[in-house]
């Protein structure tokens, strides 16, 4: 038997590290991908949170942990175990954990409209809101053009009214 | 839409001749009476309303006010169970503290 009949890893080592190479890259365009999706800015969302609460985030809407997009807030669903409904201010904790509910629903597409690629309208959660797709909850709870829907449409192209923002949330 | 008013927070007294008054989306308003389990009720076919739906209970001079509005869910229990958590603001009650004299509940 002859050595160039054995076959393994250390056999070739140059092989080996070839592999591995493309399987780093590989994984690391992955992410790399994944980080260069846009989400909208995170710092205006508290305003946005608040404005369309009232709509969204009761506890019989999606105030509850077994909704896809989870709402929490002051009067509704509270983040820490010993938190109550209706106590206190929305937390930072919550204010986060609804945003990354929220931008987590459809990642690719909210970065289409992020980017100004396509209108908000193209995400589920605005035509579920405006009701001109079939919602469970009462139908357009956001009525086109009413400061709440303002709010959240130009927060989500990253050009946030905040005055429509604060006239929603009765501020 | 159906629900139980208590006296307090703790959920052990009923509360009956408490006024349950409900506006719905519309404008619309409804007022059912708590009888002597506090439990109220509205069939649908008396009356269906459009929500949301905003709330007020009153008994004697005492009013308390829903904070938000219901959106969908017809039973109070649904979102009020009687003990409190992140997701329950406890039951439907009217007082912090102790009942004013003359708040009765409980059949006999």
């Amino acid at each position: 038997m002859t050595s160039h009949m054995h076959v393994s890893p250390s056999a070739d080592p140059w092989k080996s590290i070839f592999a591995l190479t493309a399987l780093l890259l590989g994984c690391s365009g992955v992410e790399q991908g994944r980080n260069q999706l846009a989400e909208p800015d995170y710092g205006q969302f508290p305003k946005v949170a608040d404005a369309i609460a009232p709509s969204c985030a009761t506890l019989d809407c999606h105030g509850q942990i077994g909704r896809n997009f989870r709402f929490y807030w002051s009067r509704g669903l509270r983040l820490a175990s010993d938190g109550r409904p209706g106590e206190g201010e929305t937390t930072p904790d919550e204010y986060l954990m609804t945003y990354r509910s929220l931008v987590g629903l459809e990642p690719y597409k909210l970065d289409s409209v992020v980017k100004g690629k396509v209108k908000a309208d193209s995400l589920t959660i605005v035509r579920k809101a405006r009701g001109v797709e079939a919602h469970k909850g009462t139908a357009g709870q956001l009525a086109i053009g009413s400061d709440a829907d303002r709010c959240l449409v130009t927060w989500l192209a990253n050009a946030t009214d905040s005055d429509a923002c604060n006239r929603a949330a009765g501020k | 839409m159906s629900g139980t008013v208590y006296a307090t927070i703790d959920g052990t007294q009923p509360v009956s001749g408490a006024r349950v008054s409900m506006t719905d989306a519309r404008g619309r308003t409804f007022v059912s009476e708590t009888n002597c389990a506090g439990n109220f009720f509205v069939r649908p076919e008396t009356w269906r309303p459009e929500f949301p739906v905003k709330t007020k209970i009153t008994w004697g001079t005492q009013t308390i006010e829903m904070e938000s509005a219901i959106h969908r869910e017809g039973s109070c229990a649904a979102c009020h169970e009687k003990g409190l958590s992140p997701s329950s603001p406890g039951p439907v009650f009217l007082w912090d503290d102790t009942p004013p004299a003359g708040v009765t509940g409980g059949c006999q």
